[in-house]
């Protein structure tokens, strides 16, 4: 069972990778061009028909996967660059900057990716940058909170008195003994805040907070779709979006395993 | 040579309800070569006091002198000198061994810090060497501490212990958290080491058995106190407090049907 979802996993997100590469060469139409009459059906040469513009679904399908790879790629890379180091360091036993950091993460806490986007769009105008840095700096304080709930169980362990006893200094500490026994979670949590970071820039793009409308994303399409006279051009993004948040879910799972020795035994 | 000198040691931990006195007034000599056992039921303070003698946690009150040097937390000179003497063996290995580090790695990790003593050949063949002593193939090197039996991961915890060449070897509990079957190997061979390799060993137990099997000196833990101290055979024989006696008497009897 749990192969099998590892499996389901891996061509869910192996889909999404595949299309976004592909669209790195290749695409049926320009995607930002109009090729075909308004809301065409499926068929030849529009295999997913068209948009609300006559633009062709499925290329902007393709490329739109890059665009959430790429979101979700740079805003877990933001939060775990700066969370994870800063949950390790309040972990190991600085109380008063653990307190600091507690206080900050409520505040960032209070102020969701949704209210951050709003804002920075209104400094900067909105992009798939502003929107990428509004989702990363929100994920922040759940990577903070994690490695740092983390490394306390770590350092409860005898492992870390005796490279104490060792003379071993702390960073050294911190590198060998607690990144590596933290990192399973971390990969855990990296997969599900990537699911999360590509639904919230689905999210912002389709309120008109990340991607000009040139700029194919999913959220965009699903944006730009009508229920009601086309549903399929809303479902196709829909469903590729689930596929994509499902996938990487599923694939964090892996990663965890297989980053854990200790499981491997029970395999 | 004093290995410890500990005189009038207490420790306070005090959380926002309530203090815990863990060890009060406490007052020890153990000199270079002796074999220590402190005995006390769970809650006396044995495990406190080995911290306290190990440089992990500082005294409230009192100070403790490490073959001379006065122990000192602030101080990294002393701490220095604590570290290159003193290793220690903890009561459960699967929470002592790193379960993503190799075992050679594991072992290698006091040869490496920045106070390790100049060694005299290379890390893999001192490494080769203590899991030699304690009766492990160069092979277990390359195996994770899960891979490792209950016996053979305390043999290993035992190894990295001996691996800088310490002079004191304090013991938590080394064998309560095995099963019998491994209990007396593990016993025999650190009695072994000790003897052979002319260390100074102060465990802490619960177990007399182990106590009598193992030390030469005892003392005995009782509410962060030492109530007695002195000759195993002695303090067995003929204890000369009440709560001695009493622990001597709740040692579990075969008796012949």
């Amino acid at each position: 069972m749990k192969r099998f979802t590892v499996i389901a996993g891996l061509t869910c997100a192996g889909l999404v990778v595949l299309a976004a590469l592909l669209s790195l060469v290749w695409t049926p139409f320009n995607p930002r061009k109009v090729s075909g009459t308004r809301y065409a059906g499926p068929g030849w040469p529009h295999l997913l028909g068209t948009d609300s513009l006559g633009m062709d679904t499925a290329s902007r399908l393709l490329v739109g996967a890059q665009t959430t790879l790429v979101v979700g790629i740079i805003a877990v890379a933001i939060a775990a660059v700066i969370g994870v180091p800063l949950g390790i360091y309040a972990g190991m036993g600085h109380r008063l900057a653990a307190e600091i950091m507690e206080r900050a993460s409520d505040i960032l806490y209070a102020l969701p990716a949704l209210l951050l986007a709003i804002l920075l769009a209104a400094a900067r105008g909105a992009s798939v940058g502003t929107a990428t840095a509004a989702i990363g700096i929100a994920t922040i304080p759940v990577f903070q909170r994690m490695a740092r709930a983390a490394t306390l169980t770590v350092m409860s362990q005898d492992y870390i008195l005796a490279a104490e006893m060792s003379g071993t200094k702390r960073w050294v500490i911190a590198v060998r003994h607690v990144l590596p026994n933290i990192a399973p979670l971390l990969g855990v949590q990296a997969a599900a805040s990537f699911s999360m970071a590509i639904l919230a820039e689905a999210g912002l793009s389709y309120l008109g907070l990340s991607a000009p409308s040139t700029t194919p994303t999913w959220g965009r399409m699903l944006r730009d779709a009508n229920l009601y006279t086309a549903p399929l051009q809303a479902i196709i993004p829909g469903v590729a979006i689930a596929l994509a948040v499902m996938g990487f879910n599923l694939v964090g799972d892996g990663v965890r395993d297989y980053l854990d020795p200790r499981l491997k035994e029970v395999r | 040579m004093t290995a410890y000198e500990i005189r009038g040691v207490s420790k306070t931990y005090a959380g926002r309800r309530r203090r815990v006195e863990a060890l009060d007034n406490f007052n020890l000599t153990i000199n270079e070569h002796e074999r220590w056992g402190i005995v006390g039921e769970s809650g006396s303070g044995k495990t406190t006091l080995l911290k306290i003698l190990a440089g992990l946690i500082a005294p409230t009150t009192g100070t403790v002198s490490v073959l001379g040097e006065t122990l000192d937390r602030g101080d990294r000179v002393a701490m220095a000198h604590l570290r290159r003497s003193v290793q220690m063996v903890f009561q459960d290995p699967r929470s002592s061994l790193d379960p993503r580090l190799r075992v050679a790695d594991i072992i290698s990790e006091p040869l490496r810090s920045p106070l390790a003593k100049p060694q005299t050949g290379p890390v893999a063949a001192r490494v080769a060497e203590v899991l030699d002593a304690v009766g492990l193939p160069e092979a277990v090197g390359r195996a994770y501490p899960h891979e490792l039996s209950g016996g053979q991961r305390q043999r290993v915890a035992l190894a990295r212990a001996l691996a800088p060449r310490p002079r004191i070897l304090l013991a938590d509990e080394p064998v309560s958290a095995l099963d019998v079957s491994h209990r007396a190997h593990v016993l025999n061979l650190l009695n072994d080491l000790v003897r052979s390799m002319g260390l100074t060993l102060v465990m802490v137990t619960h177990d007399l058995g182990v106590v009598r099997h193992t030390c030469d000196q005892v003392g005995v833990l009782r509410g962060g106190r030492l109530v007695e101290s002195g000759r195993t055979v002695t303090v067995m024989t003929h204890p000369g407090d009440s709560y001695t006696a009493e622990l001597l008497r709740a040692r579990p009897h075969v008796r012949a049907a």
